[in-house]
């Protein structure tokens, strides 16, 4: 007999407690009225009575409680080989179809494992049975059936040979807990050969989802052991696009990895080029599985009309997983940020105007242009506007800067007030009272404490304003104004707009003297180049979320979405490597989808672990150290872990008989014969015994 | 064999407790008690022959007993204890102890008891006196021999409820100074007091030339407590809790009740006075039959 969960046959020490209540009879002795104690004398009580045990079967039967409830706890089942039971059990085959599956012959080797395994298990070894059930699983980022679980095994080899390997990563222990789940759901046991080239850097952090419950006999038939790869990443940008800085990222990487420190390093070549010219070409040293990060800054583009370059990597060594070991990289362009400015109905304050240039130059961080009212151009998505605006009155939007929003623009909008508020008297001067901390823009990091407000404008606000900063008066001096209810299709993405309070000229108040405002405005401009952005780069089946009205193209400028799906927002899934080029209606951004970088780890897992986890006698602790995966042995495990994954012996290919549907009738019974019991004897109860 | 028939025919307390009606109650114990008995107008309580005396001039011709005057050819005088109907006054005790006792309580048996007693004063025209008592008199009802008194000392035994604890001396020893006139006291009581303390307390009535009679009541479990494990028993009168064994119940105790009601019994007849012993679980009504069959026979 063996327990699922052994600890809790600790629960039997509660054994003792029928025992000390049975034997240590209750002190108190039952109360009764008397007319008189005048003729009584006390009697002395003893502090403990006679040791010895009374009502026997009750305690018996409550001992018998404990234990079954104990032991329905640990889970016992019992053990019984599979060729003297003579059960059927369902056989799940899963083949790995990630990316690293790619290098040399390993696809072909498993799938020739996989069909071998089709073939073994769908014929029973067994004299009375004829066919076992076979389903056939490929395992990506995601565990995907393939053919229905049946004897049959025509559609599951069709489905085999119709596989191809992915550029995904395969993810072990969500394939494990995916694989335990549709277990529990079988009635016959079920056996799951994986064929895998057991890939290192796919385990999971946490070894305790590589723990199943249902699966009966799990095994790992493992594909490619000698293969080498070299794997590079990287990004490329140019400042005034005639000179670009490449930073690029080289692994080696070996399957039969034994990193030692007497192994001489691979001795690799980085080549940069721009199509079919070769702008650089540097050789590097590199140990095995690990990752040498190169920064080549010295590239003159061949011409400004460059949009990306083209890392290779190449050794001697070999490379049996060529697709990462070329990867072409966006130029991206490391230029200030374009920030229009204009006014409305008025003139551009010369105040304001010279505060926020200077502020947003610091740093280089934006460059500002200024706008005329019919250049307002694609030129750049963020907008200064100035307005004009008086006290308590509607704050109007120019139907310009509603449409910019709507578009995607992002507008920080300057309230200018008349002459005569303008007028403020440094007597009544008020302060920033209060901050929404948890906006984006961060206002709360900033040190408002120094700024003050002479001449507090009073705003009328409306239900689509979300108020960022107040005075010490409570009047709001920032807000955010959404534009959605306005914009008729509702996946539309809209801008952002800021709407301040203040003039900015120094009079008002004299935030634009304080230190906080550089601060504030660097914010905000990044907060508005943030809502614009799409990702630089991601992994092959990640996944990203296109606006409506956008269109992406793939690396070979075919369209990825028909034109009813780019009507609408929706979320785009990349299955290949390449730069995809995502369009809108303002510009075009370039996504650099890259390989992930685990599946270029051909590093494969140690043959102690692989034993441990198709025995089910996987050791942990879950590492925690920044995802460095580490092996841990069976000998290097947690005592407690280790005694309790020991408990199920998968080698010995063993069909669980549970044992609750008896402990669970059994449980009931002594629980309703302790009952009727006790209350028969209402002493014993009335003693809470 | 009239004596066991009648016995056989008395109420039981179960039965008299279901009667509900304190009057109902009364009436059929004392007419139950009187069964057998001999006729007589006065039972024991009034109107009784003191002496003769020498007749002397001027003395009412009336009160010359003749038949006397016919054998001896002198003339005495035939006197009596007194001219008016004789006073009972009960005094009954109303202490938390009494609440206690199976199938009815002492203080039930009491009430059954005040009232039967009440009926009988009632039917040979004497007056009735009720005093209820614990620590001190709580309540009491003044001498009368009305028509009403019946129900007047109903109503009295209704109002009237068993709490506290029992100063029978104190309480005895305020109503002695009340009690002025001669008559019959009856204490109605479990007489949880000293023996030597209760004694002291009644002997000035006695010694007034009251004629005392003592009902002690008493429950079956008081005597012969039927605990079988150490048990804690608690004082209804004073809450005190006393953890007490079996054995000491089954031997000791026994001894010293035992030896308290015969200590008391002594005591009363040292004194002249009647002692009864009441039990929760006899019929009433053979008690008072059995106590009043005595009464008649024995020489006053």
């Amino acid at each position: 007999m063996n327990f699922l969960f052994p600890v809790f046959l600790a629960g039997l020490f509660g054994l003792l407690l029928p025992w000390v209540l049975h034997r240590f009879n209750r002190e108190t002795p039952p109360e009764s009225p008397f007319p008189s104690t005048r003729f009584l004398e006390a009697t002395r009580v003893p502090i403990s009575r006679k040791k010895r045990l009374r009502h026997l079967g009750l305690l018996s039967l409550r001992a018998l409680f404990l234990l079954a409830a104990c032991l329905l706890f640990a889970q016992p089942y019992c053990s019984t080989d599979k060729n003297r039971a003579g059960a059927q059990s369902n056989t799940f085959v899963v083949i790995d179809r990630s990316a690293s599956m790619l290098a040399g012959e390993r696809w072909s080797a498993a799938v020739d494992k996989a069909s071998d395994a089709l073939n073994a298990s769908g014929s029973n070894q067994l004299a009375d049975a004829s066919q076992n059930p076979v389903q056939l699983f490929d395992l990506t980022s995601q565990l995907t059936a393939h053919a229905s679980l049946s004897s049959n095994l025509t559609e599951a080899k069709a489905a085999l040979l119709s596989l191809e390997p992915s550029y995904e990563k395969a993810q072990y222990g969500l394939m494990m807990q995916q694989l335990d789940a549709l277990a529990s759901k079988e009635t016959l046991p079920v056996d799951v050969v994986f064929i895998t080239d057991a890939q290192k850097s796919n385990l999971p952090l946490q070894r305790r989802l590589l723990r199943t419950q249902h699966i009966r006999n799990f095994s790992i038939e493992q594909v490619g052991a000698q293969e080498k790869n070299l794997a590079v990443k990287g990004s490329a940008s140019s400042i005034d696009g005639v000179n670009a800085q490449v930073s690029a990222q080289v692994l080696f990487s070996q399957a039969a990895d034994s990193p030692t420190q007497d192994s001489d390093p691979a001795r690799i070549s980085l080549q940069i080029g721009a199509g079919e010219q070769i702008l650089s070409t540097r050789d590097i040293d590199a140990l095995s599985n690990q990752t040498v990060t190169v920064v080549v800054d010295d590239l003159i583009l061949p011409s400004a009309e460059t949009t990306h370059l083209t890392v290779r990597a190449f050794t001697e060594e070999g490379d049996d997983l060529a697709v990462d070991s070329i990867v072409d990289v966006p130029l991206r362009n490391a230029q200030p940020i374009v920030v229009g400015m204009r006014a409305f109905n008025m003139k551009v304050p010369e105040a304001a105007s010279l505060f926020l240039r200077t502020a947003l130059s610091t740093d280089s961080l934006a460059r500002v242009v200024s706008l005329s009212g019919n250049e307002a151009s694609a030129a750049t998505n963020h907008w200064i506007v100035f307005v004009p605006y008086a006290d308590n009155e509607q704050i109007i939007l120019p139907e310009e800067v509603t449409q910019f929003v709507q578009s995607g623009g992002n507008v920080m909008m300057v309230l200018q007030p008349g002459m005569e508020e303008s007028a403020g008297t440094p007597t009544e001067s008020d302060y920033i009272g209060s901050v929404d901390v948890a906006h984006p823009l961060a206002l709360g990091e900033l040190d408002w404490q120094e700024a003050r407000i002479y001449s507090p404008m009073t705003l009328a606000l409306s239900e689509l304003d979300r108020v960022l900063m107040r005075t010490g008066q409570g009047l709001p001096y920032m807000i955010e104004r959404s534009v959605n209810e306005r914009v008729s299709a509702a996946d539309s993405i809209s801008g952002r707009l800021l709407i301040v309070a203040d003039p900015l000229n120094g009079v008002v108040s004299d935030l634009p003297l304080q230190s906080a405002f550089v601060e504030w405005v660097a914010h905000a401009i990044q907060w508005f180049d943030a809502s614009s952005a799409f990702p630089e780069q991601l992994n092959v089946g990640d996944s990203l979320v296109v606006p409506a009205n956008a269109q992406v193209m793939s690396p070979s400028q075919k369209p990825l979405r028909t034109l009813a799906e780019s009507s609408t927002s929706s979320r785009l899934s990349f299955t290949e490597p390449g730069i995809y080029t995502v369009v809108t209606g303002s510009a075009e951004h370039q996504v650099m989808v890259t390989l992930p970088w685990e599946e270029s780890n051909l590093t494969v897992i140690d043959d102690d672990f692989k034993q441990a986890w198709t025995l089910g006698e996987l050791a942990y602790p879950d590492s925690d150290k920044g995802g460095e995966a580490e092996l841990n042995s069976a000998e290097s495990a947690n005592p407690s872990d280790a005694a309790l994954d020991a408990s199920v012996p998968k080698s010995e290919q063993l069909i669980r008989q549970p044992w609750w549907p008896w402990l669970l009738p059994l449980l009931a019974l002594t629980l309703v014969a302790e009952s009727l019991l006790a209350n028969r004897r209402l002493a014993v109860r009335r003693d809470g015994l | 064999m009239a004596a066991r028939v009648a016995t056989e025919s008395f109420l039981q307390p179960s039965v008299l407790a279901r009667l509900g009606s304190l009057e109902l109650v009364a009436r059929a114990v004392v007419e139950g008690a009187l069964v057998g008995m001999h006729r007589s107008p006065k039972f024991g309580f009034s109107q009784e022959f003191a002496e003769y005396r020498a007749y002397n001039e001027g003395d009412d011709l009336r009160f010359v007993d003749w038949n006397v005057y016919a054998r001896t050819d002198r003339a005495y005088i035939k006197r009596f204890q007194g001219d008016t109907n004789t006073r009972v006054t009960v005094l009954l005790d109303a202490s938390a102890s009494m609440n206690f006792g199976e199938p009815v309580s002492k203080w039930k048996l009491a009430q059954y008891l005040c009232a039967s007693l009440a009926y009988l004063v009632k039917r040979q025209h004497d007056a009735f006196a009720l005093t209820v008592f614990n620590t001190d008199v709580v309540s009491e009802l003044p001498p009368s021999a009305n028509p009403d008194v019946l129900q007047r000392v109903l109503a009295h035994l209704h109002a009237a409820t068993p709490s506290d604890g029992t100063d029978l001396v104190r309480s005895l020893h305020t109503l002695s100074q009340r009690i002025s006139q001669r008559g019959v006291v009856i204490l109605v009581s479990d007489l949880y007091a000293d023996s030597d303390e209760i004694i002291r307390a009644i002997q000035p009535l006695a010694h007034r030339g009251q004629e005392l009679i003592v009902f002690h009541t008493l429950d079956r479990e008081e005597l012969e407590p039927s605990q079988t494990r150490i048990s804690a028993l608690k004082d209804l009168e004073s809450d005190e809790k006393i953890v007490v064994a079996p054995e000491f119940l089954a031997q000791a105790y026994r001894k010293k009740i035992n030896a308290h009601c015969e200590a008391i019994e002594t005591s009363c007849q040292r004194l002249g006075a009647d002692y009864v012993r009441v039990m929760t679980d006899e019929p009433l009504d053979g008690v008072l039959h059995a106590y009043l069959r005595r009464r008649e026979t024995q020489p006053s």
